[in-house]
């Protein structure tokens, strides 16, 4: 049976056996070599070029992902809402929805909507020579969402409804017109189909 | 064990120390940073083998070593050996290499892979006097210890390897290992209680032939 300075020896001999290998041949040679070549650059090292690799994907990835549109503050949408009432003067005008242009921009959801101050002149106050009520405004910027404007007529103190929230209106504001778009007729030329020559 | 060469110069026929070819390197001499290639490569690549266990990346390994003692070369000031810095140098790539290698978590060390002229035991002449039972079973021991050795805990491996080299001493293996000499040999005296443990709980019995010719080396 073995000793264990059998067992000792027979480790020795493993051990030295496992580090008996030599470097190969012309080891000085390609040290030298080495050193004569220039150092690889940063992009060639594999974790600096992955790291920078990553850098890029997430820039390129941020640059295309889909923005909230912000609204432009010093470009508010001019929208103008013009109101005739076809009721006699002291009857209560429940004005139609305002003609709200369509948003330049897709609006956010949930972004906040704004309420700015509605003007408008009181029904029977002659303004800019019109005779009948005309509610100036409300301007709304791009966001805005409007769902109808309702202009007491004979009210003391005007105000208009604007997404159910009475706003007063201011009667100093001076009203917008906004000329009417001339309707021209659509001409449809006829469309003419020439024949095909026949197959062979 | 080599007793330690720290803060001793080395010097070859031409009398030129460590040191001096050190200076001369540093001054731009590229013979003088071969000379120290070449009287430091074994070692180095003994280092690096006992890390990574591949003789090809050992190979690798060193060379990196070289080149990076080199290009640092303006900051060595000689308060250490020159021996222990590349050392030092040495292992920690060869760690690096080793933590990015997963393949050689589960290799040994087979010394006939490198095809340089590395003892192969299987190759041996059978001694004078031992049967070739004798020499099957020395074998089959010597196949089995590698096994072991390589199953090993990285730590106590790298002791054992490094010490039972004979090409450090144990302060050289404590600055390459950033452990204390007490640790160190503690690490090498558990390494063999571990193999000595499983090679009993194989049934391993050292053939007689074994003992004799391990007590005449």
């Amino acid at each position: 049976m073995a000793t264990d300075r059998d067992i000792d020896d027979a480790i020795d001999r493993a051990v030295r056996e496992i580090m008996s290998v030599e470097p190969r041949p012309g080891f000085r040679g390609r040290v030298l070599d080495r050193l004569e070549r220039p150092s690889a650059p940063w992009f060639a090292l594999p974790r600096l070029a992955a790291a920078a690799a990553a850098i890029v994907i997430v820039g390129v990835a941020f640059q295309m992902m889909p923005r909230a549109p912000q609204p432009d503050p010093s470009t508010p949408a001019p929208t103008v809402a013009e109101v005739q009432p076809q009721a006699p003067p002291g009857a209560g005008v429940d004005a139609p929805a305002p003609p709200v242009r369509p948003d330049p921009a897709p609006r956010a959801i949930g972004s906040p909507v704004a309420t700015p101050p509605v003007t408008t002149t009181a029904p029977g106050t002659p303004a800019g020579g019109s005779a009948g009520p005309r509610v100036a405004g409300p301007r709304f910027p791009a966001q805005g969402v409007v769902t109808a404007a309702t202009v007491a007529a004979g009210d003391a103190a005007p105000s208009a409804m604007v997404d159910g929230v009475p706003v007063p209106l201011d009667p100093d504001a001076e009203p917008i017109v906004i000329a009417p778009i001339p309707i021209a007729p659509l001409a449809i030329e006829p469309i003419v189909i020439a024949p095909l020559p026949p197959r062979r | 064990m080599p007793e330690s060469t720290d803060c001793v110069t080395v010097t070859d026929s031409s009398g030129a120390s460590d040191l001096d070819l050190v200076r001369r390197a540093q001054a731009g001499d590229a013979e003088a940073f071969g000379e120290l290639v070449e009287r430091n490569r074994r070692a180095v690549f003994r280092a690096a083998l006992a890390a990574v266990g591949s003789a090809a990346e050992a190979d690798d390994v060193s060379q990196e070593a070289f080149v990076t003692a080199y290009r640092k070369l303006s900051g060595f000031r000689g308060e250490a050996a020159f021996r222990t810095w590349l050392l030092a140098i040495t292992w920690r790539k060869a760690i690096d290499r080793r933590n990015s290698m997963t393949r050689l978590l589960r290799r040994t060390v087979t010394p006939g892979d490198s095809g340089d002229g590395a003892p192969d035991i299987l190759d041996n002449a059978p001694a004078p006097g031992r049967s070739q039972e004798d020499e099957l079973a020395a074998a089959q021991l010597q196949r089995t210890l590698r096994r072991l050795i390589a199953s090993l805990p990285k730590k106590l491996r790298d002791a054992l390897l490094l010490a039972g080299s004979g090409e450090y001493s144990y302060e050289q293996i404590s600055g390459m290992l950033g452990a204390p000499v007490g640790t160190v040999k503690w690490r090498v005296s558990e390494a063999r209680r571990l193999l000595k443990q499983k090679l009993a709980a194989l049934g391993h019995a050292v053939p007689a032939s074994e003992r004799a010719s391990a007590r005449t080396r």
